[in-house]
């Protein structure tokens, strides 16, 4: 019979794993039969919550691996754990579609950052799990050869683990989960037989003698006062009774060693607690998922910048981004400067121009990171936030070219625009970064305005980046889109990129201004060429 | 199936998961981790074997123990009822007539004419006594002593000695040799009372303390088995009279004469020496050097039987000096009826 299912992530609780196998290969890590990557395996084919949301659409526009390889930093006992990644870039990438559930992770991490002895508490938690998970699938030399010793370290820390997670009592959120397990276990008749078995362990007995010391500082005599047992432990029997039970034992085809008698006592401890393994490996990925949260929002505050969990307001009201940053630019180690981005409502068609460098596309990032992150329930990079919520994201930011690729950039940008529409469902969110930028302006303009009025149709909440300025100045002087909105990269007195948005429509590009700072000036090349020229006929003579 | 691991202090699940553990039963003997089951086999048969070869081991000791006790009693018993009535001296006969024949075959020492001539002479003659013939060269090994008196049966100077033929020559004599081989003779009465000297060594070498100190050294059914046969070899039905003798009668072959014939039979011209002795007072009551000569013996009758005519011709002087003349001789009707040849 399987314990119930502890989930932090779903407001209903289950097995997302595999419970019966995982269940089995718990039996044989026990046994030492070596089941490396027991959990990794087990979350990995894990099921997560249902979504709307193809990462094939944003995945890897967002650079999600390096998010979460940057961003979601776990640590046990102070030093950096590698995360089940393959499990955490599912979750990341697929925000729940039940509300519920989606209150339900807002609500733990609420808790967390309210309490902050909780947070205390999970990551000791964590750590515990992660030295249990090392126990069960490690298994080093010592371990192998005794195997006695290891099976004990795997109950006293899954005790100690128990022991940790009933700090949790009190949570109101679905920490109290944890509690809850906890206590279960912790009340059960094979949770106390184990605790007896590990004081068992401990403390066979307590010996008093007397030590003399003589004036050269060697022991003189040696006394034995008294030695006591300790008589409320069950496991605790008569010295004649032990000496049978290794006879027995042997008899029955063991080992006659104190040794076996405990591997025998292990095994039938360990029996009763089994089951309660399980929902475990399931709770490494949900703590993960909390803890590396935890830990952005920790890295965040720590650069100064805030993080914050999102508002999510209906169609028809204001959408804000306030202190929206990039946390791709954190991630690499770059302060980002926080911005602001507000919206009269949600399913606008945002048209987003300025020089280059000037922080558009980053622009994208950050709010597809605040409408993925503050769906998946976590933390946006936003000091507040107020979403609208998406049934989709896609994200188009940039273009490599390949090496099998059979089209030329048009062709590549024309089956991007496709594919948009074939996989946008209504009122999803959609960030294109420079949006047919690939053929001459004039009929890449044409097609951006016949893209730009079929997406109306679909409702979108688009986010799209050109330099077309002279066509983004006509649609808006022309406000024949309804929901067709500009926005401007503010530009200082000296004409640089502040990286803050306006309202309107950028005049220039600063595309001069980029070639100077790149040195692609006309002076810059001649000069250039007329080097080389001077080294090319100096080789000569 | 209850188990000393489990007690009453345990819940019953524990109870209960313990005695699954230790039968083999829990997830983790089932699923492969142990399987004791088979071991457990294995030893129980080990163990039974063990077990029974012990047994069987130290049943087999004890019996072998109780058969060795009952062995050693046994043959305790056996040894010591032989002995019932003996004297140290009668034991230590066997060395006694060794150093006197030590004593007589070294240089000649001289005649000893008959200190008990006539009816104390035959007297003696007619008491148990023991004889033994050697040659010289026999006379100084013990090995050879023992040996020697183990082959020699019957001899024609003994019987000749205790009764001499009726006349002197060849034809009498040889008439009286041969029917001193038959029950008929007319001396086998006395002849009787005379033992040869290995009756005595078998009898006083099985009943010696060294052949009690090897009973109680024998630890092994073998060993006394072979200690029992000893005793059976011995014979001291026949062989225990030996020890009541009271005289010794020694006759040592001295070396024949270098050059002289040989006859088929042995016989040949050379030195005998005859010694009578006392075995109570170890005292010599007759000694005798003579030699004999089978010469006088017809062509016809010298290859077979020159050596018995030589000894009972010897015997009968032997005899003759001993007693003193015109002693004991045998009847006409015991020559009458001894057949002739």
């Amino acid at each position: 019979m399987l314990a119930q299912p502890v989930d932090l992530l779903h407001s209903v609780p289950e097995f997302r794993i595999q419970a019966e196998l995982v269940d089995t290969a718990i039996v044989f890590a026990f046994a030492g039969s070596g089941t490396g990557g027991l959990f990794s395996d087990a979350l990995a084919q894990a099921t997560i919550a249902p979504s709307d949301f193809d990462p094939r659409g944003f995945g890897d526009d967002l650079f999600l691996k390096e998010f979460l390889r940057t961003c979601f930093i776990l640590r046990s006992r102070g030093k950096v754990v590698a995360p089940c990644t393959s499990y955490l870039l599912r979750l990341l990438s697929h925000p729940p579609r039940d509300l519920a559930t989606l209150a339900l992770r807002r609500g733990v991490l609420f808790e967390l950052r309210e309490r902050a002895d909780f947070a205390v508490a999970l990551q000791s938690a964590y750590e515990r799990l992660i030295r249990l998970r090392d126990l069960l699938e490690g298994g080093g030399i010592t371990d192998r050869f005794e195997p006695t010793r290891r099976q004990l370290d795997i109950l006293g820390t899954f005790r100690d683990l128990i022991f940790e997670l009933s700090a949790l009592s009190g949570a109101s959120s679905a920490l109290s989960r944890l509690a809850e397990y906890a206590n279960r276990v912790r009340s059960g008749e094979a949770f106390v037989a184990l605790v007896d078995l590990l004081r068992f362990d401990a403390k066979l007995a307590t010996v008093h003698f007397q030590l003399s010391i003589g004036a050269d500082g060697r022991v003189r005599e040696l006394n034995l006062k008294k030695v006591e047992e300790d008589s409320t432990n069950v496991f605790i029997q008569s010295p004649w009774r032990r000496w049978l039970a290794r006879l027995e034992l042997f008899g029955r085809g063991y080992h006659f060693s104190e040794a076996e008698v405990m591997a025998r006592l292990l095994d039938a401890v360990f029996e009763g607690v089994r089951h309660e393994f399980v929902p475990l490996v399931q709770l490494l990925g949900d703590l993960e998922f909390y803890l590396g949260a935890l830990s952005f929002a920790g890295r965040a505050e720590a650069a100064g910048l805030s993080v914050s969990l999102p508002e999510f307001v209906a169609q028809g009201q204001p959408k804000v981004l306030s202190g929206l940053w990039n946390p791709l630019l954190l991630g690499s180690g770059i302060r980002p400067i926080p911005c602001h981005v507000a919206l009269d409502r949600p399913d606008t068609i945002l048209l987003v121009t300025g020089p280059n460098s000037g922080g558009k596309t980053r622009l994208l990032q950050s709010v597809a990171y605040c409408q993925l992150l503050g769906q998946l329930g976590l933390f946006v990079p936003a000091a507040e936030a107020k979403l609208c919520f998406a049934p989709g994201l896609v994200v188009s930011l940039i273009q490599e070219a390949s090496a099998d690729q059979t089209e030329g950039r048009l062709g590549v940008e024309l089956m991007r625009i496709r594919a948009l529409f074939e996989s946008l469902p209504v009122g999803a969110m959609v960030l294109l970064d420079e949006l047919c930028s690939g053929t001459n302006p004039s009929e890449g303009e044409e097609i951006f305005e016949l893209v730009v009025q079929m997406l109306t149709l679909l409702a979108p909440q688009a986010f799209i980046t050109t330099h077309f300025l002279a066509f983004a100045e006509r649609l808006n002087q022309e406000q024949k889109v309804a929901s067709l909105r500009f926005l401007q990269v503010e530009l200082d007195p000296s004409q640089r990129p502040t990286y803050q948005f306006v309202p309107g429509v950028a005049k220039t590009s600063l595309a001069g201004q980029a070639a100077e700072r790149l040195g692609v000036t006309g002076e810059q090349l001649l000069a250039l060429i007329q080097k080389k020229a001077g080294r090319s006929s100096l080789g000569r003579a | 199936m209850p188990t000393f691991l489990a007690n009453g202090r345990m819940s019953p699940e524990l109870r209960r998961r313990i005695q699954r553990s230790v039968s083999g039963e829990s997830v983790l003997s089932v699923r492969g981790a142990k399987r004791p089951q088979v071991r457990s086999l294995l030893r129980l048969a080990l163990f039974s074997g063990i077990s029974l070869l012990s047994i069987w081991l130290v049943s087999s000791y004890r019996a072998e123990q109780r058969a060795l006790g009952a062995s050693r009693t046994s043959l305790e018993a056996r040894w010591a009822h032989s002995r019932a009535g003996l004297t140290a001296t009668d034991l230590d006969m066997n060395h006694d007539i060794l150093a006197l024949i030590e004593a007589e075959s070294g240089t000649y020492r001289g005649n000893v004419p008959s200190t008990q001539r006539g009816p104390e002479g035959t007297a003696r003659l007619s008491g148990p006594g023991i004889f033994l013939r050697l040659t010289m060269e026999e006379a100084l090994n013990e090995s050879a002593i023992v040996a020697r008196s183990a082959e020699r049966g019957k001899d024609a100077f003994l019987s000749c000695f205790i009764a001499p033929p009726p006349a002197p020559d060849e034809k009498s004599t040889l008439s009286w040799v041969r029917k001193s081989y038959s029950a008929e003779f007319a001396g086998a009465e006395q002849l009787s009372q005379f033992f040869s000297a290995s009756k005595l060594f078998l009898a006083t070498t099985v009943l010696s303390a060294e052949f009690g100190a090897a009973i109680a050294r024998a630890n092994t059914l073998r060993d006394y088995r072979r200690l029992d046969q000893a005793l059976d070899d011995a014979h001291l039905k026949e062989t225990l009279p030996s020890l009541a003798a009271t005289t010794f009668l020694l006759v040592l072959d001295e070396p024949k004469a270098i050059g002289s014939v040989t006859e088929l039979d042995g016989a040949s011209p050379h030195w005998v020496r005859f010694s009578l002795i006392d075995l109570t007072t170890k005292s010599v009551l007759f000694r005798f050097r003579e030699k004999v000569d089978p010469s006088w013996v017809s062509e016809k009758n010298r290859p077979r039987y020159a050596y018995s005519l030589d000894s009972c011709a010897l015997g009968s002087k032997m005899r003759a000096e001993f007693l003193g003349p015109g002693q004991v001789l045998p009847t006409q009707a015991e020559h009458d009826s001894t057949p002739s040849q």
